[in-house]
């Protein structure tokens, strides 16, 4: 098996990278795929409690490297799907403890058991940056529509682009549709035509996300969010299938409301 | 009814414009900053061009980007010495 590497990156923090990088993976596990995804942002993981694995940690990536325990001792299975893999952060040490060499030599041994290794980069530019980016051979920029965002993403597109890696795909989160129809929210085009970069997906701001992610079980298991619509679509397109975009961008209108209210198909979520 | 105009007017400016516009040239700004090269590349070209038609003082010429109101310019300037009168019959 030759697995593909995506690193998910953002530049700037609080944009939702873990909840994006535990989605994707888990939303191509359920698609049958084996995922495994890393956290290497030592020191304050959080992709365990996304989630929802943080009581089953014994080992860690630093383990790992420093080769403290077997490769397999670190990987911990997904409660939810059975495909689905999660090599945790160090909480107790610094980004200094991996080096970009010991991520590449991690990744040629997943890739032999693995279709997709996901790596959840730190935010900044430094070198936990340099260390996550190191062994992709893809990067998926997650963004929201806010101006030190997109200025962030930017950056860190930039930097992509001088590793050689190729154009990155870039994830739009927390999309307000009300606040688009007012003209108080750039829209998809908007940063489409500031960013140079291929679009791979749009996720509305979701009060299922919070729910999902108190609970420890990511929200594209819930059928009914339009969020875990939004992941389970970006892993169909990962995945190669030309599926459409959600609406996110004229509000909802009272019909697509009526609709849901009494549960006819097609309420739920409208394409662009 | 003027509250109710203005009202109206204010709903025009739709904070996204700005957003948008903000971001135009902090972006560019961002990767002028990075691309130093591509900015001393720059330079040696102008002066070259310029060259052909004036004489200049190598020494003392100054280049950059600055933001003016609300868009980018590139500032220039160039200390002539003198002009190619062959330049100027070509």
């Amino acid at each position: 098996m030759a697995g593909k590497t995506f690193v998910v990156t953002s530049g700037k923090g609080g944009v939702g990278k873990p909840t994006a990088t535990a989605n994707i993976g888990a939303g191509l596990a359920l698609r049958g795929k084996r995922v495994i995804v890393i956290d290497t942002d030592i020191g304050l993981r959080n992709l365990d409690v996304v989630l929802g694995l943080e009581n089953r940690i014994v080992y860690d990536l630093v383990d790992v490297v420093e080769g403290n325990c077997k490769l397999n001792q670190a990987m911990i299975r997904d409660k939810h799907t059975n495909e689905l893999y999660l090599i945790p952060a160090a909480q107790t040490r610094d980004k200094s403890a991996v080096k970009p060499d010991q991520m590449k030599n991690l990744r040629d041994h997943l890739k032999e058991e693995f279709e997709y290794i996901i790596i959840d980069c730190p935010a900044g530019i430094e070198q936990g940056f340099q260390n996550a980016i190191a062994a992709a051979d893809r990067a998926i920029v997650v963004t929201t529509p806010e101006v030190s965002a997109i200025r962030d993403a930017d950056r860190v597109i930039g930097l992509l682009e001088a590793a050689e890696l190729p154009i990155p795909d870039l994830v739009i989160n927390r999309l307000r549709p009300g606040m688009i129809k007012q003209g108080d929210m750039m829209d998809k085009k908007d940063i489409l035509e500031l960013l140079s970069v291929q679009l791979l997906g749009l996720v509305p701001d979701d009060e299922h996300i919070i729910v999902a992610t108190n609970k420890g079980v990511p929200v594209v298991h819930d059928s009914r969010s339009m969020s875990g619509e939004a992941f389970r679509r970006i892993a169909s397109r990962i995945e190669g299938e030309d599926r459409p975009f959600l609406n996110l961008e004229n509000g909802h209108g009272v019909f697509s409301k009526l609709r849901k209210f009494v549960g006819l198909k097609g309420g739920d979520f409208t394409d662009d | 009814m003027i509250d109710l105009l203005r009202w109206a007017l204010q709903r025009q400016e739709r904070s996204k414009d700005a957003a948008r516009q903000r971001l135009q040239l902090i972006l560019v700004m961002d990767r002028v900053g990075l691309a130093k090269e591509h900015m001393e590349a720059m330079k040696a070209d102008i002066i070259r061009a310029v060259s052909k038609y004036m004489v200049v003082d190598h020494e003392s010429i100054e280049m950059d980007m600055k933001r003016s109101g609300d868009s980018l310019v590139l500032v220039s300037n160039i200390q002539v010495k003198d002009i190619i009168r062959a330049a100027i019959t070509e």
